[in-house]
């Protein structure tokens, strides 16, 4: 640790003079052992790991030590094996390690990372060259399914980081674009990239980023959104505080509004902060609609968002207190409708929403072709079976479905399930306390969303603290002609859009 | 890195803090003691809030945006000052504990006839905790979510422009009204509130324009007021008046939509929003002043203690009658405080400009 706090400390004070080199992992790497680099002892490290090779090219008195299904194997053929094997004699075997992709390692450990990472380590006359030879299998680049789009691009991150940074710099042809290679498990070494485009993000915030990567104490990490809980400035809140993408177009929007990126290896999710509440109901269809478009299927988002917190809670509020509320001709209706229902509103409107959750999970778990056969039976027990068995009035299982359809409305999977789980605290304060309780609420909700600070900017932002510059691409998606300035909550020097031309 | 409030948190800040459960009988009280056209009077009391304000900008400036306390403990001992901060933070905390008391039993009469009020105190004292804990800035903030919340109910007020007869504003200027000196007390404290800015002073940017936005903020206030009243003076007969306890929640009754057949219930749930920042902004100030006194204690200790004894405190007026009495005596001392406070401070601060000059 106290290797971490002092380089902590200097990449600190580097960053204070404008000198910025993040080196905090790789300086890791450089320290010493005192154990010997010989080929016994390396594969001693790996002993009773069967997928670890070694092949030896007698000719050239080298030995070989990798890991097949980590490599690419027409690289190392054509970078290895072949000049290695047509050396004439042992001057020409150094002059080919002499080669600049050779790398000499003096350490053992950084021998056994290296070739944990991908490198092929060639033995010597007593030394280790490392070459990266790195180039295993990976998913092609598909379509996302989470976060689809009708217009756009259509193409997805993979769970490949080097294929994640290729999406990326395909889209940012800029040097202005840095990354910085960081490491995250203390068993699985996940390598994870900061993506941030300088002179337009603030570096307080990459620092801060940064830091919080470099803190994170934990055996593995396996995907994104697991990743986020770690640097999360409040872990243990409902909401989520990082934004989270599949699209390579969305990650670069943020990265060109001033947000720092992550690309976690290993998975097929972007982080990207600092974000707010509002960012979560915004998706890339917006901008490749007329903005006329844009802004209703904006608008129409914060009513599906209002719907769902709310539609449940005012019927079990009205149903069980309010009943002067419902205008006349509907209260025959609902009467008759509640008169077979032998439960309170608040049991009749939770049994309702615990078996739509329940749906849901159980179309999200099961293939596609079952997924339907549970939408079909699930649709026929809540829409029919359910009301003429007397267990819930029709009226509320409009309230619910409407509820719940509003719920997929919006664009994050992540907040969509965080307001599904709010609406049920709503439900059940409605019923103890009619309006009065879902106001509470709605008050708890408030108060708590005004505590969160994501990378310690406010969560609220542009609503509170109000930026009005900012509505404009938030409530509205507003033409390109007016959206020329980068968010206030980047807290960025460059605030005008288009001045990076250089 | 640290917020500061700008002009327009101020101006929200004041304006939420002004207008809480004061809103719901304002119009009584102004028939009651000023007569017909009683709703003139807020005129006057919005000019005496607008010198008031002159006063704490006086402090401000002549200050330099110092906090009151350090000038009140760089010229005065600690026995002295330790007991006026007591003083001081009890008013203030028994203020949001009252007005939190009122809002929950004219809740309970209008809604809840059976439930316990001290519940729903509980609750709404736990949410104004929740939210005083976490500072200023998230208070702000807060007020900003919530004035956006109620600030949508004010067109509502167009619906009675065909039931208002203008018969109803006479001639007759503030007749058959009595006791005018404590009609004009009972109208000011609906105006109280914007006293709290002289402790904001060491959150504030320099360059906001403290004077504008609190002056903006109490004009706001007033018309807000002076709309409600006029469409009572104008909807209801003088008499009528006078004998409804809160004329704000019955007009509520008369509001009906295509979908909602009596929306009062829910428009007044809508208004804990605005009572909330009332009770959280009394009881900031209380803890903060408590604070200068403990000071090796948390904040969120102080505001436990703090709030949980004038919740006891509240315990005891039952009705709605005892606590508006509590509440008016509390509202002596918050009133005393508004101008004694900056006068006080002008004082302290213009004598220390004097020994400056001659010494």
């Amino acid at each position: 640790m106290a290797i971490w706090d002092r380089l902590l400390f200097s990449f600190s004070r580097r960053a204070e003079k404008g000198l910025r080199q993040f080196e905090l992992p790789s300086s890791l790497e450089t320290a010493k052992s005192d154990e010997p680099v010989s080929l016994a002892h390396i594969m001693e490290q790996f002993e009773d790991c069967i997928d670890v090779f070694q092949r030896s090219i007698p000719s050239a008195g080298i030995d070989i030590v990798y890991i097949p299904h980590l490599i690419d194997p027409m690289r190392f053929t054509k970078e290895i094996v072949d000049p290695l094997s047509k050396a004439q004699d042992a001057q020409d075997v150094r002059d080919v390690l002499a080669q600049s992709n050779f790398w000499h390692a003096s350490d053992s450990k950084k021998v056994v990372k290296g070739i944990l990472s991908g490198k092929a380590a060639i033995f010597h006359e007593g030394n280790v060259y490392l070459v990266i030879v790195y180039g295993p299998k990976s998913r092609g680049v598909e379509q996302s399914e989470t976060e689809s789009v009708i217009t756009g691009p259509h193409d997805s991150f993979t769970e490949s980081a080097n294929t994640n940074l290729s999406l990326v710099r395909r889209r940012v042809k800029s040097s202005h674009l840095k990354v910085v290679k960081l490491e995250v498990g203390e068993i699985t070494k996940t390598i994870v990239y900061v993506l941030y485009i300088k002179d337009i993000v603030n570096m307080e915030l990459v620092d801060e980023f940064v830091r919080r990567i470099t803190n994170i104490e934990i055996d593995a990490v396996y995907d994104g959104n697991m990743f986020t809980q770690y640097i999360d400035d409040f872990p243990n809140s409902l909401f989520p505080q990082f934004l989270i993408t599949e699209r390579p177009d969305t990650a670069v929007s943020k990265l060109v509004s001033g947000r720092i990126l992550a690309i976690v290896d290993g998975s097929p999710t972007v982080v990207s902060g600092p974000t707010g509440f509002f960012d979560f109901f915004s998706s890339a269809d917006d901008y490749y609609q007329r903005w006329s478009i844009g802004t209703a299927t904006r608008v129409l988002r914060f009513i599906a968002f209002v719907i769902t917190i709310s539609f449940t809670a005012i019927y079990v509020a009205v149903t069980t207190y309010h009943y002067e509320m419902i205008p006349e001709a509907l209260i025959l209706t609902l009467r008759e409708s509640r008169s077979k229902v032998p439960f309170p509103p608040v049991i009749e409107a939770m049994l309702m929403e615990v078996t739509i959750e329940l749906l849901r999970e159980a179309g999200a778990r099961l293939p596609t072709k079952i997924g339907q056969t549970i939408g079909i039976v699930g649709g026929i027990v809540i829409g029919q079976a359910a009301v003429q068995a007397g267990l819930t009035s029709n009226i509320l299982i409009i309230a619910v479905a409407s509820s719940a359809i509003s719920s997929f409305v919006i664009p994050s999977y992540v907040m969509s399930a965080s307001i599904r789980l709010i609406r049920f605290g709503l439900i059940v304060l409605a019923g103890i306390w009619g309006n009065f309780g879902l106001m509470l609420g709605i008050g708890f909700i408030v108060v708590h969303l005004c505590g969160l600070t994501s990378l310690g900017t406010s969560y609220l932002s542009p609503f509170a603290p109000t930026k009005w510059s900012d509505w404009k691409d938030v409530f509205i998606r507003g033409p390109f002609s007016i959206l020329t300035s980068r968010p206030n909550q980047v807290r960025t020097n460059n605030e005008e859009k288009a001045k990076m031309r250089k | 890195m640290k917020e500061k409030l700008g002009g327009f948190h101020v101006f929200i800040l004041i304006h939420m803090t002004q207008v809480g459960v004061g809103i719901f009988a304002l119009p009584r009280v102004a028939a009651e003691y000023f007569g017909y056209n009683g709703w003139l009077m807020l005129v006057v009391i919005a000019a005496i809030v607008a010198f008031n304000l002159y006063l704490i900008w006086l402090v401000w400036k002549m200050g330099k945006g110092e906090s009151i306390f350090v000038i009140f403990e760089n010229c005065l001992p600690k026995w002295m000052v330790y007991p006026f901060y007591m003083i001081i933070a009890l008013a203030w905390s028994l203020s949001g504990s009252l007005v939190a008391k009122e809002y929950v039993l004219i809740f309970q009469v209008t809604a809840f006839p059976t439930a316990n009020p001290m519940i729903f105190m509980f609750v709404l004292s736990l949410l104004a905790y929740l939210l005083i804990i976490k500072g200023i800035y998230a208070i702000v903030k807060a007020s900003t979510v919530f004035i956006f919340l109620v600030l949508w109910m004010a067109p509502l007020g167009a619906t009675f422009i065909n039931d208002l007869k203008l018969s109803r504003y006479t001639h007759y200027f503030l007749q058959e009204g009595k006791e005018h000196g404590m009609g004009l007390f009972n109208l000011y404290s609906s105006f109280l509130g914007y006293e709290l800015l002289l402790l904001l002073f060491p959150y504030i940017q320099a360059k906001t324009r403290l004077f504008t936005s609190a002056h903006l903020a109490n004009i706001f206030s007033f018309l807000m007021y002076l709309s409600v009243t006029l469409i009572c003076f104008g909807f209801y007969s003088l008499q009528q008046l006078k004998l409804i306890m809160f004329p704000c929640i019955d007009l509520l009754a008369y509001i009906r939509f295509p979908f909602i057949e009596r929306a009062e219930n829910g428009l007044f749930s809508f208004l804990v929003f605005r009572v909330l920042i009332t009770i959280v902004m009394y009881h900031w100030a209380a803890s903060l002043t408590v604070q200068r006194i403990f000071k090796n204690k948390k904040f969120a200790q102080v505001t436990l203690y703090t709030m949980a004894v004038t919740f006891v405190v509240s315990f005891m007026p039952g009705v709605l009658d005892e606590v508006g009495k509590w509440l008016s005596i509390v509202t002596y001392f918050d009133f005393a405080f508004a101008f004694g406070l900056p006068i006080f401070l002008i004082g302290i601060l213009s004598l220390q400009r004097w020994r400056q000059q001659h010494v």
